[in-house]
């Protein structure tokens, strides 16, 4: 088990033939992702690395009926592209796109709440579900499999903790990398959700970041959870000056409730365990699935 | 992305939102040029161009500028040119700028006018909400205030039937009911066609001579957005920047400028931000910030780890660098080749885990140079913190 993606699942990718889309398919093919195919306007009937190429999106929904579709698309194009899965009526929709004007994502947004679509970014790193399958632009072979279920604004922090964890002999379910964006396709609620019914998961390590509102509608929905799985948090941030842009423009403190300590605060009273120092994400990860047992 | 004050105002005038009669000035001298351009029965206001806002609120860090704000009146022509020079290369400091304040490069010179009514319109992204709003507010002191809050959708515009429904209903002065909704069009046709952040006029005014204006206007657009837009990415001035941050921006990293000893190199903002976090627990100070982003060349590197070094408070460098999407190879090559070039002692600890780490390390021990390596963001961290100690 694992959530949103595993070795069955069945991919597509939009963008197959640029750099990136060619050079993560091959990564993914490799660590055995079940990719389907690939969408390359006027070279249908052809196979890049034996994966079959379509002219349509919808052409290759049509035959493949994929479950997820990861786009590899300029910051103009991606737009295009999820619009267009959202349309095919794609499940989950994986977005690594960065540098999307924020007024196309709002209107993407707009068209999704009425969709049976759900979409991961945008600037989505993407989603590794360990020894299964890769989905999106993180290096597979620092992901040891085992119980712990991380859910992140950033990878780079994502991949810190992989490697403390590693050092305690942990493994993680499935990582999900939402995005460094200020408007998310999926929030940690619905991630949490997902994880609360896996049961590969049995623990979620939150990895969040000052600005933004999503570690507290987390904390929120967290604390009204009757049964729920044990909820590690390390929000990232502490000493960046205020109004400061830290690489991202979702990473920014404009008011009092978008700095670490209130993040920290309200998921602390929800009932999550928090992590101050980046250092203890692996001891404190540790530690609290031993008291789970 | 900010623009000026001057710069929105040019923007407003092509939509037909209208203005007072203003132009901008770099020099005393050239501010009574401006002035000599149009007569005014009230003379001049002579306002600070700097981004942040609350200038009027705002005081000057030296005192040769004198106590007043940054939005100075000036009777006559000798007064503009005085406040103009007065406020010139002076900090401004505001509740919004940083303790230093900022400088002001330039002023904009305007014709005076006395208010008799203000309001405010807005335009903005609610990012929590995920949503687009318009909010009017009559601001006259001593009205009650009435203001108005609503949604906006993107894929729609906004009606004039709509746009003089919120005008009536803000209490706006009949008369000028009609100009207000024409504004507030004007001012959502910027935000959609310029795909904006926020787009904002406060106050507006009426004048006790009955003519309705934007006296101030903001207009913050998306930086991922700009560049689609050639005349307004040219807008934002770059005079602010310091040499390291033109580094910086050519080169294609993220540079922030903190006030510590201990220069930092890393890789993802996440990790810039727990890199911070974790100095901060030891008890170190951060000097900057500086992330390499996803996959850096040997040069990037290089130039990164160059550019640190010259920052004149340094006292140490940390390099922490998780090889994700990044090879450690590459980055232990861009350190060798920046670390030859200058060595004035200054201790370097170099954190490099991940992809293709103990090439990387190998790399960093073969080249002879003291670069102190550490196997973990922890032991780096402190090491950092415990060599700078021992240099004081």
């Amino acid at each position: 088990m694992s959530i949103i993606a595993n070795q069955k699942t069945k991919v597509i990718c939009q963008g197959i033939l640029t750099p990136q889309g060619l050079h993560h398919t091959e990564q993914a093919l490799a660590y055995g992702t079940n990719i389907i195919a690939g969408i390359a306007t006027g070279r249908g009937g052809e196979e890049i690395l034996k994966v079959p190429l379509f002219n349509s999106l919808t052409e290759a929904v049509f035959y493949q009926k994929p479950d997820v579709s990861v786009i590899y698309a300029s910051p103009s194009q991606a737009p295009v592209e999820i619009k267009a899965a959202i349309e095919a009526e794609i499940p989950w929709i994986i977005c690594t796109t960065e540098r999307i004007p924020v007024h196309e994502i709002l209107k993407i947004k707009s068209i999704l709440k009425k969709s049976k679509s759900r979409l991961i970014g945008p600037a989505a790193p993407g989603i590794i579900t360990a020894g299964e399958c890769k989905l999106g632009t993180m290096p597979a072979h620092l992901f040891e499999t085992g119980s712990v279920g991380i859910m992140s604004r950033s990878s780079s922090v994502m991949y810190e903790a992989l490697q403390q964890l590693k050092k305690k002999g942990l493994g993680v379910s499935t990582c999900v990398a939402l995005g460094a964006y200020p408007i998310l396709g999926t929030s940690f609620v619905d991630i949490m959700e997902l994880f609360g019914r896996d049961k590969k998961t049995k623990a979620v390590l939150l990895i969040g970041e000052i600005g933004g509102m999503f570690e507290q509608n987390l904390a929120a929905y967290y604390a009204k959870l009757k049964r729920r799985k044990p909820l590690i948090s390390y929000v990232a941030g502490s000493f960046v000056p205020e109004k400061t842009y830290m690489g991202n423009i979702g990473a920014i403190v404009l008011s009092e409730e978008e700095k670490t300590s209130y993040k920290n605060k309200v998921l602390r009273e929800a009932g999550s365990v928090i992590i101050n120092s980046p250092n203890r994400i692996g001891d404190v990860v540790f530690k609290t699935l031993s008291k789970i047992g | 992305m900010d623009i000026h004050e001057y710069q929105a105002k040019k923007i407003f005038r092509h939509v037909g939102i209208p203005i007072l009669k203003g132009g901008v000035a770099y020099t005393g001298a050239e501010a009574v040029r401006v002035a000599n351009k149009f007569e005014t029965p009230n003379g001049w206001v002579v306002k600070a161009q700097i981004y942040t806002p609350m200038r009027g609120q705002g005081f000057f860090r030296e005192k040769e500028a004198g106590s007043k704000s940054g939005i100075r009146y000036a009777k006559t022509r000798k007064a503009v040119q005085k406040e103009t020079e007065a406020m010139l290369g002076k900090h401004l400091i505001t509740p919004l700028t940083s303790i230093g304040g900022q400088e002001v490069k330039k002023v904009y010179i305007e014709e005076k006018v006395n208010i008799s009514e203000t309001y405010a319109l807005e335009i903005y992204i609610d990012f929590s909400a995920e949503k687009v709003f318009v909010t009017a507010q009559n601001t006259t002191p001593g009205i009650k205030a009435r203001s108005i809050k609503q949604e906006l959708d993107l894929q729609k515009n906004l009606t004039p039937s709509r746009a003089t429904k919120i005008a009536t209903r803000i209490g706006m002065k009949r008369g000028h009911i009609k100009k207000t909704a024409k504004i507030l069009q004007a001012m959502y046709e910027i935000f959609k066609n310029y795909a904006a952040f926020r787009v904002e006029i406060n106050p507006l005014v009426i004048t006790s001579t009955n003519s309705l204006v934007a006296l101030d206007g903001k207009i913050v657009f998306d930086p991922d957005a700009v560049g689609n837009y050639k005349e307004i990415a040219e807008m934002h001035d770059r005079e602010d920047e310091s040499l390291n941050e033109i580094k910086a921006r050519l080169n294609n990293f993220r540079y922030v400028k903190l006030n510590g000893n201990i220069g930092c190199i890393t890789n993802g903002s996440g990790l810039s931000m727990a890199t911070l976090d974790l100095l901060h627990a030891y008890g170190g100070t951060p000097s900057c910030i500086l992330d390499l982003g996803g996959e850096p060349t040997k040069e990037i590197v290089s130039n990164a780890l160059k550019t640190i070094l010259s920052e004149p408070d340094i006292e140490g460098v940390l390099i922490n660098i998780f090889g994700g999407s990044a090879r450690c190879d590459i980055v232990a090559e861009g350190l060798v080749a920046a670390a030859k070039e200058i060595s004035d002692g200054i201790p370097i600890v170099v954190r490099i885990e991940g992809t293709n780490d103990q090439i990387g390390c190998r790399i960093l021990f073969e080249s002879g140079l003291p670069f102190i390596v550490k196997q973990s963001m922890d032991d780096a961290v402190r090491t950092i913190i415990q060599s700078v100690q021992e240099i004081m």
